[in-house]
């Protein structure tokens, strides 16, 4: 006896010690122990409904012992050892693995491979009895007739562990699926590996596109085409695929296929039985007509790989899936020789295999492999490093992105940090990141426009957000589009707005969504933002040496940017977007989250803040010109004014001024100095420390805010008084930017800016 | 969903978790023994099991939906007073661990007859304690009662001390339809037992005598199917008991008897099934046949459960032998099929409790956790005794 044999006997002999541990193992035994393969036989105990047990038998023909025989070949135990039951236990239950009905049925134990879920026991033996208490599981199962459950959807014919792939656009299909019965051919192409002598199998690769093959065209001559590859000792070409519906029940309904049919088809012949039995007969067959016919005054010296796909309406859905068409996939050849009678002349000719299926890469694919709260359709405005992630990230969740905006052309020293990899001559950003994009099943418009231009024409802004846009995502980082985004009317430019920005280096990141009907803008969000930053955040928001640098790029060529890994950036950007994929559906609110990461540790902090409706209210003396107070100034002038019901109280606000966008943002205040006067008819600011604190608070927002007015409280409805009017003209002599005199009254606000300046 | 049965292994006691098909759990008898609670004691950890297969509410308590003393002998409510909580549910002291019984089946029939047979121990004493203030908060509030407050009687009390609560009160031969003013169709429970029997003393002594307690056949719903598993459990109820149930019952109602699943009673005592005394008469003994009638309604394929230490010929009474022996033959027959199981040997094989799911197909016992591999193989094995090491 060879050593070989020694070593597998062995491993069988401790396999057999192991399994008759189990409990429901009745009787055991070493039924075969060759030099290739080890045979453990044993009689297991099915656990089964009293009644049923008792009975001894299911109404699925599972018995209550139950033969099974534990298979070991070369490779264990680094390989799984495989389970097989009695040659003739009933088929027709799902989750047996396909195979003709010469072989043994294979029961499939695991979600996913079974070497793994062996492997992963760190006692070989836990592997063992892992997969025996598979197995009882499985057995139990089946004796009930439970391996499909309605709630969790009908579990497809198995094919993950079959040599043959079909590529196929399956919501395309779903679409294309008639109810009266029918078939359709496509154009595909193959990939047929004739296999090498390093081991790698006979395989084929086939991807169906969407194009219809006419198969009773006289003058198309690219349908079926054949190209000889020797690095992988394969042939290449195109061929076409076949799907096809079942014909309608008798009662004209569409038909149901409610029979688990083992997968055991193995030539034409039990294909065309199999059609039949799917209520596909007639098609298939007009279909083998049409290829033969199609086929007679042509010859080829390879072999075509034809593939149908036939469609079974099951009674209720699939398993993770809303459809219940469970498509089944074979795939067969042609032989057109020359000299030939038929297409199959050669014994073997007529093989027909089942196949895998996958799924081409569809956002909707990618969708039911990403759990996502908020799959609304995004326009990009930006396609730089954060833009081309984030883009990236949005498609690869199944979210559509409905168009790309970016002025710039891809650079080499953009491939430092950008998503794409490019060569040197390539073009614009935005039309490499949608080409990247049609490769993940997206179909995005391009605009090489300025964005701010473009927001100002209605052409314009459907160029940025075609029609179906939910929202926009902004990773400019430029104000000025972030300020005209925030000043177009809901009307005129409806999706949702929101951007993303790096800072600090990449040590810290913010998402900025904007509330409903446009307020909060992205504007107020950033500034609210800027008012409420923890000290961590303000200072990489707002300290120069965290800020941008100017980089050589080439002799005489700066870029403005920040020094950072493309590591750092794609760790902020992916936490930003995936915050925006976590936005609930019909929030009100706007929210802004922001990022820093801890300071020598890779672990980031975020928090999000959901900020209410800014109160607008309207400049007397500016026209178009609004005062904007964040929720919580207007809350806090409320409870001051509450403290002074009988007098007049009032202190100074601190915000920003934009005169592009023609608003004063009012995000905090300042109480008043302790010398102010407070009397019923008048409200009069001291001066005691107020340029401290303005300085002071000017500092800590890292310049980014100022004082931008006062407010003062009338106790009852009254617009501003001629003393207003008169400290207002004082005010606009002192400084050229405009300070507001901010009024709140029992029932509303009043702005005042004087005219003159 | 699917139902459960969980019969905990607690030697000759008894302990038994019904899990309903909606999730709601239904406690009947306790044995939590001081060694069960040591972690270096080798006994089955059955408060541990009991508290991983309970649901916590918003307060972070554990909870029971419903616990129904049989009878209040020791070997059916030890560790009452060390493993649950017993009072005003607003004095429940926070994460104490305690569980906390949102409502009592109690009888007080079946504490009467007891108190006069032995003193009560200081779990029973416990028991009755809190049903008294729980009887009395119903007085105080009708049904606005809320969980913790609860409590079902069993049966009528006698001399009428029941007639003023009888919107509580479940009576011989009624119909128990939800745990804990849940929703109905989850299970019926027939009250079998106690009986209320008039002023004849002579009857009401051998009913005394014969261990009284509460006797219910429960027919549960799996997968929403109602009646997929019919469990029989009547705690210690002895040989004359249960005579006297299939003479009354048997041609009105014989389907009052019959399970999938049985509780042998009294842990497999001959004293259920014979008025002989094995003592004095060895093989000689007879079997009433009316009491086996009452327990040999065995539909096909059951089970017949007895929670007791192992079986064994010449061991002490319960669990008997030959007792054993009668249950084997009622679950012989073509017609039956069935099962004969004892909680200690099951647990000493297979390392845990035994348990049986209640499903749209029907009741099977469960399948192991996949965790259960690990000792399969013999992992803890090493540590389960000390080993020299020269």
């Amino acid at each position: 006896m060879s050593a070989g044999k020694l070593e597998l006997v062995r491993h069988a002999e401790h396999l057999l010690r192991v399994v008759q541990l189990h409990p429901q193992v009745r009787a055991a035994e070493l039924a075969v122990a060759d030099l290739d393969e080890c045979r453990v036989a044993l009689v297991f105990e099915v656990e089964m409904p009293f009644d049923v047990k008792a009975r001894g038998l299911s109404a699925t023909g599972v018995r209550a012992c139950e033969e099974v025989e534990i298979v070991i070949r070369a490779g264990y135990p680094w390989r799984s050892p495989t389970i097989y039951l009695r040659q003739d236990f009933p088929r027709d239950l799902p989750h047996l693995q396909p195979s003709s009905l010469d072989a043994l049925p294979r029961p499939c134990l695991v979600d996913g491979s079974q070497d793994e879920f062996f492997s992963h026991f760190a006692l070989m033996e836990s592997g063992i009895i892992g997969l025996l208490e598979q197995l009882a599981s499985w057995l139990a199962n089946a004796a009930v007739d439970s391996l499909i459950n309605p709630a969790q959807g009908w579990e497809p014919a198995l094919r993950g562990g079959l040599a043959d792939t079909l590529i196929v656009d399956s919501e395309f299909l779903e679409a294309e699926a008639s109810e009266n019965g029918g078939w359709t051919s496509y154009r595909t192409y193959y990939l047929h590996s004739l296999g090498s002598k390093k081991g790698l199998g006979v395989s084929t690769f086939l991807e169906a596109g969407i194009e219809i093959a006419n198969l009773s065209s006289k003058t198309d001559k690219t349908l079926f085409q054949s190209q000889q590859l020797q690095k992988i000792n394969g042939i290449s070409g195109t061929s076409v695929m076949a799907f096809i519906t079942p014909d309608p029940d008798e009662d004209g309904k569409p038909r149901i296929n409610d029979q688990y049919l083992p997968e055991t088809v193995i030539n034409l012949t039990q294909l065309h039985v199999r059609a039949k039995a799917l209520g596909c007969g007639r098609h298939f067959r007009e279909f083998m007509e049409a290829l033969v016919k199609n086929w007679t005054n042509y010859q080829f010296e390879t072999a075509v790989p034809i593939t149908v796909i036939f469609a079974a309406r099951r009674p209720f859905h699939l398993i993770g899936s809303v459809s219940s068409l469970e498509h089944l996939p074979y795939l067969f050849e042609i032989y057109p020789r020359p000299g030939r009678r038929t297409l199959w002349d050669e014994p073997g000719d007529d093989i027909v295999k089942p196949t895998r299926l996958l799924s081409k890469a569809t956002p909707q694919l990618f969708r039911k492999l990403s759990p996502i709260t908020s799959p609304a359709p995004t326009a990009m405005i930006g396609a730089g490093s954060v833009g081309s992630k984030a883009a990236l990230h949005l498609a690869r969740a199944g979210v559509s992105v409905t168009a790309v905006t970016d002025t710039l052309v891809l650079m080499p020293h953009n491939m430092v940090r950008h998503a794409l990899v490019r060569p040197a001559l390539t073009s614009g950003k935005a039309e490499e990141l949608a080409n990247e994009l049609k490769v993940l099943g997206q179909k995005p418009a391009v605009c090489f426009e300025d964005a701010v231009e473009q927001l100002r024409t209605p052409e314009g802004r459907l160029s940025l957000a075609p029609e179906n846009t939910e929202r926009v995502l902004n990773s400019t980082a430029s104000l000025l589009v972030r300020e005209a985004l925030s000043i177009v009317p809901k009307d005129a430019f409806p999706p949702r707005v929101s951007e993303v920005a790096l800072f600090g280096r990449g040590e810290g990141a913010f998402l900025l969504q904007e509330g409903a009907a446009r307020n909060p803008t992205i504007a107020d969000l950033l500034t609210e933002m800027s008012a409420h930053a923890t000290s961590a955040e303000r200072n990489l928001l707002f300290n120069p040496e965290h800020g941008l640098t100017e980089v050589q790029i080439g002799q005489g060529c700066g870029s403005l940017t920040m020094p950072m890994t493309d590591a750092r950036l794609s760790a902020m950007t992916a936490a930003a977007t995936e915050i925006l994929l976590d936005q609930k559906p019909g929030q009100k609110s706007g929210t802004y989250a922001i990022g820093h990461r801890l300071a020598g540790d890779p672990s980031t902090h975020w928090r999000t803040v959901e900020v209410g409706p800014f109160v607008e209210v309207a400049v007397e003396g500016r026209d178009g010109w609004q005062v904007r107070i964040s929720p919580s100034v207007d809350r806090r002038i409320r409870e001051e004014v509450a403290l002074y019901p009988h007098v007049e109280t009032g202190g100074l606000l601190i915000g920003t001024t934009s005169a592009r966008c023609q608003t004063i943002t009012v995000v905090d205040i300042l109480p008043a100095p302790e010398d102010s006067r407070r009397t019923a008819g008048l409200f009069e600011l001291g001066t005691k420390g107020l340029k401290t604190a303005i300085r002071s608070r000017h500092r800590s927002s890292g310049g980014s805010l100022f004082d931008v007015g006062t407010w003062h409280s009338h106790l009852a409805d009254m617009g501003p008084s001629g003393l207003d009017r008169k400290t207002a003209a004082q005010l606009a002599a002192e400084r050229p930017p405009p300070s507001v005199l901010l009024i709140i009254t029992p029932n509303r606000y009043h702005a005042l800016v004087h005219p003159n300046v | 969903m699917a139902g459960s049965l969980v019969f905990f292994p607690v030697a000759n006691g008894d302990m038994t978790l019904i899990t309903l098909d909606n999730g709601q759990t239904i406690l009947i008898d306790i044995k939590i023994r001081a060694a069960a609670d040591d972690e270096d004691d080798d006994t089955y950890d059955v408060a541990s099991d009991l508290k991983d297969r309970l649901k916590t509410d918003s307060e972070h308590r554990l909870y029971v939906d419903s616990f129904l003393l049989s009878h209040p002998d020791q070997d059916h409510i030890t560790g009452l007073e060390n493993h649950f909580y017993l009072g005003p549910p607003a004095d429940y002291p926070k994460d104490s661990g305690l569980i906390f019984i949102r409502e009592m089946w109690s009888s007080p029939l079946v504490f009467r007859r007891a108190s006069t047979q032995h003193v009560l121990c200081a779990d029973a004493k416990a028991w009755a304690k809190e049903a008294r203030r729980r009887v009395q908060k119903f007085k105080d509030d009708k049904c606005a009662t809320p969980d913790g407050d609860r409590i079902l009687i069993m049966g009528k009390d006698k001399d009428g001390k029941t007639d003023d609560i009888m919107d509580i009160v479940i009576e011989q031969g009624g119909l128990l339809t939800s745990a804990n003013r849940g929703s109905s169709g989850q299970f019926t429970g027939r009250l079998l037992a106690p009986m209320l029997v008039a002023e004849d003393d002579e009857l009401v002594a051998l009913l005394e005598k014969n261990n009284s307690s509460v006797i219910i056949n429960f027919s549960l719903t799996g997968g929403g199917n109602a009646d997929k598993c019919r469990f029989l459990t009547g705690g210690d109820a002895g040989v004359a008991i249960w005579e006297r149930l299939w003479q009354n019952h048997n041609d009105s109602d014989p389907d009052w008897f019959t399970y999938d699943i049985m509780q042998a009673p009294h842990h497999c005592s001959w004293r259920t099934l014979s008025y002989d005394r094995w003592s004095e008469m060895g093989e000689k003994v007879k079997v009433c046949e009316d009491a086996r009638s009452a327990l040999g309604q065995a539909k096909f394929g059951a089970t017949i459960v007895a929670s007791c230490k192992p079986i064994l010929k010449e061991d002490s009474d319960p669990p008997h032998e030959r007792a054993k022996r009668e249950y084997v033959s009622i679950l012989k027959p073509d017609t039956v099929k069935g099962e004969f199981i004892c909680t200690s040997e099951y647990t000493n094989a297979n390392d845990r409790a035994l348990e049986f799911n209640v499903t749209f197909s029907g009741v099977s016992k469960k399948l192991r956790a996949a965790a259960a591999a690990a000792a399969t193989v013999g992992v803890s094995a090493v540590a389960s005794s000390a080993r020299g090491h020269g």
